[in-house]
């Protein structure tokens, strides 16, 4: 596999960023784009566009297809059951409270339990936070070991009587972990619980097969994966999908309304209320088409190689400190250095032309666990090459330089 | 963009060993700021004169070079004004930081404008720009503060707010039996705030509850849970005992009584 050949199909990477080659180590924050999902983007406003599932007349109903045929290769790529399954949302942000929000309604009584780990980012915290006011259940935090990695026997030692949903990301955002979630949905399904994943950092990085993992729900977001803003899926299983109430109301969703009585719609029309992100769910066909040229085992073998680089270079690196050392890891560094601010590294550090990104990720209740206000993070993509953490290892040197370290 | 600009030898200095990082003792007005984008935090107090001048003023906190030199230098220039001086040297700052070329006051001499034009480099980085002004907008926040407990009848409502916010997060906790929450069920005899401080007295339906251990604990970490409160004496008393009649209206209904 030739990477400079893929870095060629990435139009940013001929962009001068502040006069420097851009070494492009955010892909955990945002992936950049390939030229063809750019240029689809473009034809389908230019050539195409029409509104999606409504009107009869020819653009609408090609846009439909091309919509639905989206559906169809998301399906595939994750190796859904059932093309209903698929659920398109605003982000994985969306997808999370819809799954929060319609089991709370129709599944979640007072004193309910769920289990989330301390890794999780605020978007598989707060949906969940939101229930503790509305319904009164109690959420407890499966807590990380030294490695920065949630063993299953901390989720397991969580589980109660009372415990209904156990809600995990797959991939960990800041230290990389990746969590066993096959183990823990058998765990899970023996005692009846929901498993829900926040498949964020998963789904890019990971081969994604949902009958295999047996989760419940996977959200997934499209940007973090060579696709397009503004859209993500929820996978969900088509038991939970029907039986659960709609999420948002509006056009689309409705099967019959009158002044006394509405009926909603199948699914998925069910859970996509309004106009969709059209362009965008067309465009990120186009996405899956480039993540299945490359092949997601070379991606994997790709950034593990990468990581594992990365990991070595900055462990020799004085007053680099690697946050997590987890066994089984995936596509980010983080590490903070012993005087200067990650905020202070950033800024430093996008004067090369690197950006990396610094803060809490998202992730507080982490951050306080591991006693640190922020850290400093560099994630891979596709695109990476080792040169790229050459040059942040270097720049990094030079902010230690500047701070007199 | 020119990195050394925004970085230069004052702001490195004072970000390494920032001046009045401590806690003013016996201080009568402090605030505390943050940075949800970053998670950085400041906590800024002030001890004032009887004219209303800054006898002293420190900082607690955590962030990056730019936030902490921003604080320490601030700290040093306002103290020994008014509050009315300091409000002005803060609008004459973020009026640079954010478009002024340069400081306006006459209340700085030349040497301290020079101090502080060092931070004029972040207006190149507008991610940054909250890092250099998080301590002078708590800065103001605690003036304000102030300015509404001189006014008796404001802290009156003051307090009334803060206790309101205690009985919210109490009334999230439930006994285990009972479908009712705790202080609907009227185990909450008293609750007043001082300061920063809450007393609370309660008691359980019965001494051999099971729960008489862990409820209230519960009631200690809820409380604790509002912003303004520091700390929490909880008191458990027996006497009065307590009997159906002291549950509210709406949790007589619900248990049917």
């Amino acid at each position: 596999m030739k990477i400079d050949q893929i870095k060629k199909e990435f139009p940013i990477f001929d962009e001068k960023i502040q006069n420097n080659d851009l070494v492009y180590l955010d892909s955990a924050n945002s992936s950049q784009k390939p030229k063809i999902v750019i240029d689809r983007i473009n034809e389908f406003y230019t050539k195409q566009f029409s509104n999606v599932g409504r009107s009869v007349h020819y653009l609408a109903v090609a846009a439909t297809n091309m919509y639905e045929n989206t559906r169809s290769s998301v399906q595939k790529y994750i190796n859904a059951e059932d093309k209903n399954e698929i659920v398109f949302t605003k982000g994985a942000t969306e997808a999370l409270n819809l799954v929060a929000n319609t089991l709370g309604q129709k599944y979640l009584e007072e004193g309910d339990e769920v289990i989330i780990t301390e890794l999780e980012h605020h978007s598989n915290y707060v949906p969940w936070h939101f229930l503790r006011k509305s319904k009164n259940i109690k959420i407890n935090f499966a807590e990380i070991n030294e490695f920065g990695e949630v063993p299953i026997e901390n989720i397991e030692k969580l589980i109660t009587a009372k415990t209904k949903i156990i809600a995990v990301n797959h991939l960990s955002n800041v230290t990389g972990a990746i969590l066993p979630i096959k183990e823990i949905t058998e765990l899970a399904h023996a005692k009846g619980i929901i498993v829900v994943v926040d498949g964020c950092q998963g789904a890019p990085h990971l081969k994604i097969d949902v009958q295999d993992l047996d989760c419940d729900f996977y959200a997934i977001s499209c940007h973090k994966m060579y696709g397009p803003t503004g859209l993500g899926i929820l996978y969900g299983k088509k038991k939970w999908l029907e039986e659960l109430p709609p999420y948002q109301g509006g056009g689309g969703m409705i099967k019959e309304v009158k002044k006394d009585r509405i009926s909603y719609g199948d699914l998925p029309n069910k859970y996509e209320a309004g106009t969709m992100a059209t362009a965008q769910v067309i465009a990120f066909d186009q996405s899956i088409k480039f993540l299945e040229k490359v092949g997601i085992e070379n991606i994997v073998n790709h950034e593990k190689e990468l990581i594992e680089y990365g990991q070595e270079i900055l462990k020799k690196n004085n007053s680099v400190k690697l946050i997590g050392n987890p066994k089984n890891k995936g596509g980010v560094l983080s590490f903070t250095i012993e005087g200067v601010h990650p905020h202070d590294i950033a800024t430093i550090l996008d004067e090369d032309g690197v950006a990396i990104r610094a803060g809490h990720h998202c992730c507080q209740i982490l951050h306080d666990k591991l006693g640190i206000p922020a850290s400093a993070r560099a994630s891979v993509g596709i695109y990476n090459t080792k040169e790229d953490l050459d040059q942040l290892n270097e720049s990094i040197n030079k902010c230690k330089k500047i701070f007199d370290l | 963009m020119n990195l050394k600009e925004l970085y230069q030898e004052i702001i490195l200095e004072h970000g390494k060993n920032p001046r009045n990082l401590r806690k003013t003792e016996n201080f009568n007005k402090d605030a505390k700021g943050n940075n949800p984008l970053c998670g950085d935090n400041v906590h800024v107090y002030l001890k004032l004169d009887e004219n209303k001048k800054v006898h002293d003023i420190s900082f607690e906190g955590s962030g990056c070079a730019i936030s902490m030199a921003s604080a320490s230098i601030m700290t040093d220039l306002v103290k020994g004004k008014t509050e009315k001086e300091v409000k002005e040297i803060v609008e004459d700052f973020l009026g640079m930081i954010k478009e002024n070329p340069d400081l306006k006051t006459n209340l700085l001499k030349d040497d301290e404008k020079t101090k502080l034009m060092c931070l004029s480099g972040v207006k190149q980085y507008p991610m940054r720009v909250k890092c250099a002004t998080l301590s002078w907008h708590t800065l103001v926040t605690a003036i304000d503060k102030d300015n509404v407990k001189v006014n008796t009848e404001r802290k009156k409502l003051d307090i009334m707010s803060v206790k309101e916010k205690i009985i919210e997060e109490i009334k999230k906790i439930y006994d285990p039996e009972l479908p009712v929450n705790i202080y609907e069920l009227g185990l909450i005899y008293d609750i007043q705030v001082e300061d920063k401080k809450a007393k609370i007295k309660m008691t359980l339906t019965t001494p051999n509850c099971p729960v008489a251990e862990s409820l209230p604990k519960e009631v200690k970490d809820g409380a604790m849970q509002v912003e303004e409160i520091d700390d929490v004496d909880l008191q458990l008393v027996w006497d009065p005992p307590w009997n159906k009649e002291m549950m509210s209206e709406a949790a007589k209904l619900e248990l049917n009584l």
